[in-house]
């Protein structure tokens, strides 16, 4: 069996595994998956190769070389890079080299890491299919061809379901993590907001957006949280909280913890096949001694429209800076200066970036500021109330990942609204703040995989892992290969 | 609140954003505006007398740090990916006295 990322780790420490030869394994699982998938916006070969060298180096003369050394990762494609290019999937930033790495980059790097990849992912992560990829073209789920990913982590989904070995960095505003892992039968860690430092993360809505890993399983999300989570000078909105071995902490037992299953995210027009698998997948947990509770969350149905115009808000104003000026893509022969900023912008930014520019603008522009905004910030209160009152009588939330699975290429991509709703269930994570989860419960006839989310308290990442981890301890859905893979 | 999404408007909102889109365009957006009201209706009828609205993620305090100079970007990597720049500044069209003098200054 190809090794997973903590049996790397081993390898390489005890000198079974060179650092070399763990990045050319990388590069030949991403080379066999890559004409199917389409899952990468660039490999960066020379620099991994010439990394991964170096960390054999220091490993052959005895020095200190860091938890991760010669493991391989990958960034989805609005994390900075020094390495090659950073262009958030858009055309206007479509050459666009970044001149520093991210602080979630870097904290790999510093422990050995070594990046290998970006993935392709929606322009500037608006988007729950990756078909919204203005650079590459859609992503293709590892499982059927034919069918997305999910999105807006796409590239990474596809790869975490479809090679072993590596970390792969995403990012979640709406469900950008979580929900393109439930497609593509993979984990999907959403941290805590303010877990992880988001400095150097392209930014889409900074109240929502959190960088977090898709992987194989929760162990290794929780491997990987280890060393990206912390406190960061250069992001003050990351959390001053005490970081955990999460690797340690998902090993203790789940019996006696309390989860609630709220009734609101099982809605009608829910794919019954998710539905059932979700179901018997919280019947494994009571299995496993876990206390199950019917527990509500009543604003639920009100989460999606919250998120939509909040989100627009906020990426109204952070998409403002790309203007043709100090990077990215300028128009050309302007006019004047207005013109430069109006046509770069038209030109560089795809269908669904200026919709959302424009839907912000306008619940931000005086008159409709009151009717939308801060009522949507306000309705965004009463969410985070209902979390904050089950919380005081659970340990955790249990509910599907998204009410359907992985839909064909094209299905969705015309009417803007038929794809929002798809990210109903994994919204509400964003607006209370809390971590989320997503791992596989099984799979429906046409043998597509159901995703199943965990939602914990405020920085209580690793009791929520824990439970992902008993699961996957007693289930074997994760480890059941797609049909295109690289191992 | 009953709005009509008036081609005027969708220009309006367009202005405001720096986006030069065109006619086709703008009548795509006009449609894409009506199905985003009445997506977010839903929640207009909610009542939410009394609550404060969210607008931090996390417990809001203020990040105090020394003001002591740190290294910055150095000049050439600033500029490295400008589109057009003399090496010491970013170049763009004229301003004052340009084409678009009057509009710079953008009203809501």
């Amino acid at each position: 069996m190809t090794p997973g990322v903590l049996e790397v780790c081993d390898a390489i420490r005890s000198g079974k595994l060179s650092a070399a030869e763990s990045v050319a394994e990388a590069f030949r699982q991403l080379k066999r998956v890559e004409p199917a998938l389409q899952a990468t916006s660039q490999l960066l070969e020379e620099t991994a190769l010439a990394r991964a060298a170096e960390i054999d180096r220091q490993l052959g003369r005895g020095e200190e070389v860091g938890r991760l050394a010669g493991v391989p990762f990958t960034a989805k494609d609005n994390i900075c890079t020094r390495e090659g290019t950073t262009t958030a999937g858009s055309r206007i930033l479509e050459n666009y080299r970044a001149p520093y790495d991210a602080t979630v980059v870097e904290r790999l790097q510093k422990e050995g890491a070594i990046c290998v990849a970006k993935t392709n992912m929606d322009e500037f992560g608006m988007g729950s299919s990756t078909e919204n990829s203005g650079t590459v073209g859609p992503t293709k789920n590892p499982w059927k061809t034919t069918h997305v990913p999910g999105g807006s982590s796409g590239g990474a989904a596809a790869l975490a379901a479809s090679t072993r070995g590596m970390l792969h960095l995403g990012s979640d505003t709406g469900g950008s993590i979580r929900q393109p892992a439930a497609y593509c039968g993979a984990t999907g860690l959403k941290p805590t907001y303010g877990r992880v430092s988001r400095y150097g993360l392209l930014a889409f809505a900074s109240s929502l957006d959190q960088i977090g890993v898709l992987q194989a399983s929760a162990l290794e999300c929780a491997c990987a949280l280890s060393v990206i989570a912390g406190n960061d000078p250069m992001d003050s909105t990351s959390a001053d909280e005490p970081t955990r071995d999460y690797a340690n902490e998902v090993e203790h037992g789940v019996e006696g913890l309390k989860i609630g299953v709220p009734h609101e995210y099982f809605p009608e027009g829910i794919d019954p096949e998710v539905s059932e698998r979700a179901r018997e997948g919280i019947e494994t947990f009571r299995k496993l001694g876990v206390e199950i509770h019917e527990v509500s969350l009543p604003h639920t149905p009100y989460a999606n429209p919250t998120y939509v115009l909040i989100s627009a808000a906020e990426a109204s104003s952070n998409l403002a800076r790309y203007d043709g000026v100090h990077y990215g893509y300028r128009a050309s022969a302007p006019r004047g200066v207005i013109d430069l900023y109006s046509r770069s912008r038209v030109e560089g930014f795809g269908p669904e970036v200026k919709r959302r520019i424009m839907v912000g603008n306008f619940v931000l522009s005086a008159g409709y500021y009151d009717a939308f905004y801060n009522k949507a910030c306000k309705v965004r209160q009463l969410i985070r109330q209902d979390f904050d009152k089950v919380f005081r009588e659970v340990d955790a939330v249990i509910c599907p990942t998204s009410p359907v699975t992985a839909f064909p290429i094209g299905e969705r991509i015309d009417d803007p609204l038929k794809l929002y709703a798809v990210d109903a269930l994994t919204v509400p994570a964003n607006l209370a703040s809390v971590p989320g989860v997503s791992f596989p419960c099984g799979f429906t006839r046409d043998k597509l995989p159901v995703g199943l989310q965990i939602y914990g308290r405020l920085f209580e990442d690793g009791k929520m892992l824990r439970l992902a981890h008993a699961f996957q301890k007693a289930t074997s859905h994760h480890l059941t290969p797609p049909p295109v893979r690289g191992f | 609140m009953a709005i009509e999404i008036t081609d005027d408007l969708v220009k309006q909102i367009a202005r405001l954003s720096r986006l030069a889109i065109s006619g086709e365009e703008a009548v795509g957006l006009q449609s894409h505006f009506e199905k985003i009201l009445s997506f977010i209706a839903a929640f207009q009828a909610l009542d939410t007398t009394g609550i404060d609205p969210s607008v931090f993620s996390c417990e809001a305090s203020n990040v105090y740090r020394e003001d002591e100079p740190r290294a910055c970007l150095p000049r050439e990597d600033a500029l490295a990916n400008a589109p057009q720049s003399d090496g010491t500044y970013f170049v763009v069209p004229r301003i004052v006295g340009g084409a678009d003098e009057d509009d710079v200054g953008g009203s809501a």
